[in-house]
């Protein structure tokens, strides 16, 4: 492992992209969320952004 | 030592974010609880791009600009034309009857999606496939056996798939051959516990992928025990943890603790 970043709640996906490739999106959110997975209240979602020195390549 | 940055949040009040991608200065992702495709800036400032009856639904796009969707539950590859109408792409039904999952699109314009190969949460496990949508339109499979597949890179040469297999707890590589066929299926990185869910590549060969522990779910009412589920079944829940890492790092770390020589493996 080369660095690993703690995060408060579930990440589900990550991507590179931004300026010149060099910010991590994270897609996190908490579990479980709601039967219906719409209700109010219960959004606990979040684009999270990092900063890092090795830009993305590749597909997508 | 290089001071490590912080974390910033671009948006919140979503339902359960997957499938981020870059896309035209814009990240783009599925809200899969809202049933929405949304793009945000680096401002924060978002669009709903579609909405989407569909779980699961991940996006990539052909190299025209045109929007795919994988609409997960029902086996059909959907287009997003550029006047904003959805039509069919493929249809992936004869190929599998269980959800379908993620999709990468390559430089050459192939699609790879992959099926879980099982009803999830709640049905019997069983292994899943690769297929493959070329940009004629025709569609195969091009790979099985894969543990709950889920994200997928391809190496900016077009000559690597890297697979996360969620169960089987690793990367798992594949050559691409220049008809789009995948071959040579073999262990990218072992995660040694990790179950991986949306990955993406670097520059040095690094993948970063999700690390999170799965936890018995914890019941509703105050002061019950514990409860363990069936494995299929957990949820992912508690604190998390996002990696980066590269295949020899991996295997050297297996390597020494086997009690081999940390350099016998590539």
């Amino acid at each position: 492992m080369l660095q690993t970043i703690d995060l408060d709640r579930g990440c589900y996906a990550c991507m590179l992209g931004g300026v010149d490739n060099r910010t991590l999106f994270l897609t996190a959110n908490e579990w479980p969320v709601p039967a219906n997975m719409a209700g109010d209240g219960v959004r606990t979602g979040q684009v999270l952004t990092l900063e890092v020195p090795v830009p993305g390549v590749g597909w997508p | 030592m290089k001071k490590i940055p912080e974390l910033q949040t671009l948006m919140t009040g979503l339902v359960l974010g997957e499938s981020p991608r870059w896309h035209d200065d814009r990240l783009w992702f599925s809200d899969w609880g809202a049933h929405e495709v949304i793009a945000v800036d680096l401002a924060g400032k978002s669009e709903v791009i579609v909405r989407v009856p569909s779980f699961p639904f991940c996006i990539d796009w052909l190299p025209d600009g045109r929007l795919l969707i994988v609409s997960g539950g029902n086996g059909l590859l959907l287009r997003r034309e550029l006047d904003g109408s959805l039509v069919t792409h493929a249809d992936l039904t004869s190929l599998s009857d269980h959800p379908w999952n993620e999709i990468v699109v390559d430089g050459r314009g192939n699609a790879y999606i992959n099926s879980i190969g099982f009803d999830f949460p709640g049905g019997e496990f069983a292994t899943g496939i690769i297929a493959l949508v070329t940009p004629d339109g025709s569609t195969r499979q091009v790979a099985d056996g894969v543990a709950f597949p889920n994200g997928m890179v391809v190496t900016p040469d077009n000559a690597t798939l890297i697979l996360a297999e969620s169960y089987g707890k690793r990367l798992t590589a594949f050559d691409i051959a220049a008809d789009g066929s995948l071959s040579n299926q073999r262990v990218w990185a072992d995660l040694d516990g990790g179950s991986p869910d949306g990955i993406c590549l670097d520059a040095e060969n690094a993948v970063w992928y999700d690390r999170g522990r799965r936890q018995p779910v914890e019941p509703a009412g105050l002061g019950r025990p514990r409860r363990r589920l069936p494995r299929r079944h957990l949820p992912r829940r508690g604190k998390r943890r996002l990696v980066r890492g590269r295949p020899q790092q991996a295997l050297r770390a297996r390597s020494r603790r086997r009690g081999g020589a940390a350099d016998d493996r590539p």
